[in-house]
């Protein structure tokens, strides 16, 4: 387990951005990418507001009517078969294949795994099953399946990437980008791997987003700076997006072997579970406090050299309270500088542990710390937060990831930056 | 012991297990040439225009033109290209490229198109293009 595991590419297609470049200077001007949104066209819904991903038509059931921005020289037949997500994630892989400086050809060597985060893609789901209801039960398209379900991600890319390796996919709701990191860490730990793929992606539209507000869970503001609030006393909920992370994390030694410069380091990660209730955090963030003290003792590392925290809050009272009082605990109070990144993005659910663990590898390249947006009035819990409200351009040398998902599921990963040893 | 006969319920149409309601199996609606060129969204210029005429006419030899394009769009990626003449002794799946998952998705695509029943697993005994024609001819002509 003495591997020090490095990240060497990243890519990305977010509601902040479609490139590194992009998605650093929202992070620095705190920018969001928050828009109108009307999920399905002419409805009058509660939810008004989504992170839009710019220059992805990927919403028709036809998927020959798709498109996406220029630069991604995507393969209509292989989109085609793909879910919307994946359609985003073959763009971010793209990115971050580029910047590993890993051609497609060079990932069928069993050296090279892949782990996927998503939760399929219910409208494709929906689709398939309609059609299929409606042929009395008879005919189904033969790609309903393997466009669909949770795990369309990894069957995908796994095939397309040529992967001999190690390949899994990760469901564990808004911690699942979060445990494909950290288990994608751990294959290289234990010498099964040389490197991985890491991708997250969600879809984003009526069916990936409106259950949700069937639980309450979603904003019904319509100005985008009093829809994604983190921390915030006025917040009423979270604002969904879609997209797609890639990450590419490799022992050190292949780095340097391939004479490619690693971005950061990933020190170590932890998980920890509520054991409480299906679908509120516990009180007081029991699990999520556990999962920080876990990744810390992991990366050998104690809570004062923690520089910078990239919340999982995602301005949904219960949680963000829950996430303060474990911030606090492990912490203390008015601490280590936090902020949630997600009053940029929204909740990218499966997509938003691996998104934000991406940040924190920027913050860390290129030496800055988000600040925290939109944030007007701490409530009681949150106001014992250190929450700086611009971002600061200094190096925070060791920087934490907070995720937490449905039925009490948390991680936390530690990085730092390749000089801060 | 009791005699009384059974009371059977009055017959009805299965129900839907996701809405409830019953599942009805209504003639479908004529579609217009429009509709046919959004189905075929992506297909090649020459394949919309003969899938036009074959909906019209239900002259075989239309299906017959609109066929290599049909095949070229399903060919899964990195396959045999199309652009070579396609010949009836032609090998689906080795000299083509038309695996057998592709192969139903194209069967899917004349059944919802033009009403062409196919069962998945006729399909999978077929070896050669020729085959692949006779087969669609007959099950054409059973409509």
């Amino acid at each position: 387990m003495n591997t020090t595991v490095v990240i060497t590419g990243l890519g990305f297609v977010t509601s902040i951005g479609h490139s590194r470049s992009a998605v650093s200077e929202a992070l620095r001007s705190l920018t969001h990418g928050l828009a109108p949104w009307s999920a399905v066209a002419g409805a009058d819904l509660t939810t008004k507001l989504a992170g839009v991903l710019r220059g992805f038509e990927v919403g028709s059931a036809n998927p020959a009517a798709w498109s996406w921005p220029r630069e991604f020289a995507l393969d209509v037949s292989v989109a085609r078969v793909m879910p919307p997500h994946g359609v985003y994630a073959l763009a971010a892989l793209q990115q971050a294949l580029g910047e590993a400086q890993l051609p497609p050809g060079a990932l069928g060597d069993g050296a090279t795994g892949l782990y996927c985060a998503s939760a399929g893609s219910p409208r494709t789901l929906h689709q398939h099953l309609s059609k299929l209801e409606a042929s009395g039960w008879r005919r189904g398209h033969p790609h309903a399946v393997i466009s669909s379900i949770a795990g369309a991600l990894n069957f995908h890319l796994g095939a397309l990437l040529g992967i001999r390796g190690a390949s899994c996919g990760f469901v564990s709701a808004c911690s699942s980008g979060s445990h494909a990191l950290g288990f994608g860490m751990d294959e290289i730990r234990l010498g099964r791997q040389e490197r991985m793929i890491v991708v997250a992606a969600e879809d984003l539209n009526a069916e990936s987003a409106l259950p949700f507000s069937g639980m309450g869970a979603l904003s019904r503001a319509s100005d985008p700076v009093l829809g994604s609030r983190p921390f915030d006393r006025g917040r009423d909920g979270f604002v969904p997006t879609g997209g797609a992370v890639a990450m590419v994390i490799e022992s050190e030694a292949s780095a340097v072997a391939r004479g490619v410069r690693a971005l950061a380091e990933m020190a170590g990660w932890g998980q920890a579970s509520d054991g409480y209730h299906v679908a509120i955090p516990h009180p007081d963030g029991r699990g999520l406090s556990d999962a920080m003290r876990l990744a810390l003792r992991d990366a050998a590392v104690p809570p004062k050299k923690i520089g910078y925290v990239n919340a999982h809050a995602t301005s949904t009272p219960a949680g963000d309270r829950a996430e303060a009082r474990a911030l606090v605990e492990i912490f203390g109070p008015q601490g280590v500088p936090v902020s949630s990144t997600k009053a940029l993005t929204g909740h990218g659910l499966s997509l938003a542990g691996l998104m934000e663990a991406a940040f924190c590898v920027l913050a860390l390249d290129e030496s800055f710390m988000p600040g925290q947006a939109h944030l007007s009035e701490p409530d009681e819990d949150s106001a014992r937060l250190n929450l700086p409200r611009k971002t600061q351009f200094v190096q925070p040398g060791v920087v934490l990831n907070n995720s937490t998902g449905f039925g009490g599921s948390n991680v936390s990963h530690v990085f730092s930056a390749t000089n801060h040893r | 012991m009791n005699t009384s006969p059974v009371q059977l319920p009055p017959p009805t149409h299965p129900t839907s297990p996701l809405t409830g309601q019953p599942i009805l199996a209504d003639a479908p609606a004529r579609k217009s040439p429009e509709q046919i060129a959004e189905e075929l969204l992506g297909f090649s210029p020459s394949c919309v225009d003969a899938a036009i005429r074959f909906y019209a006419s239900g002259d075989f030899a239309d299906f017959c033109v609109m066929l290599p394009g049909m095949i070229a769009f399903h060919l899964p990626r990195g396959a045999a290209a199309s652009s070579t003449t396609l010949t009836d002794d032609l090998r689906l799946k080795e000299d083509i490229g038309l695996d057998s998952l592709a192969l139903t998705e194209m069967a899917f695509k004349l059944d919802d198109l033009f009403g062409i029943s196919i069962e998945t697993r006729d399909v999978f005994g077929l070896e050669t293009l020729g085959d692949l024609k006779a087969f669609l001819k007959q099950r054409c002509d059973s409509r």
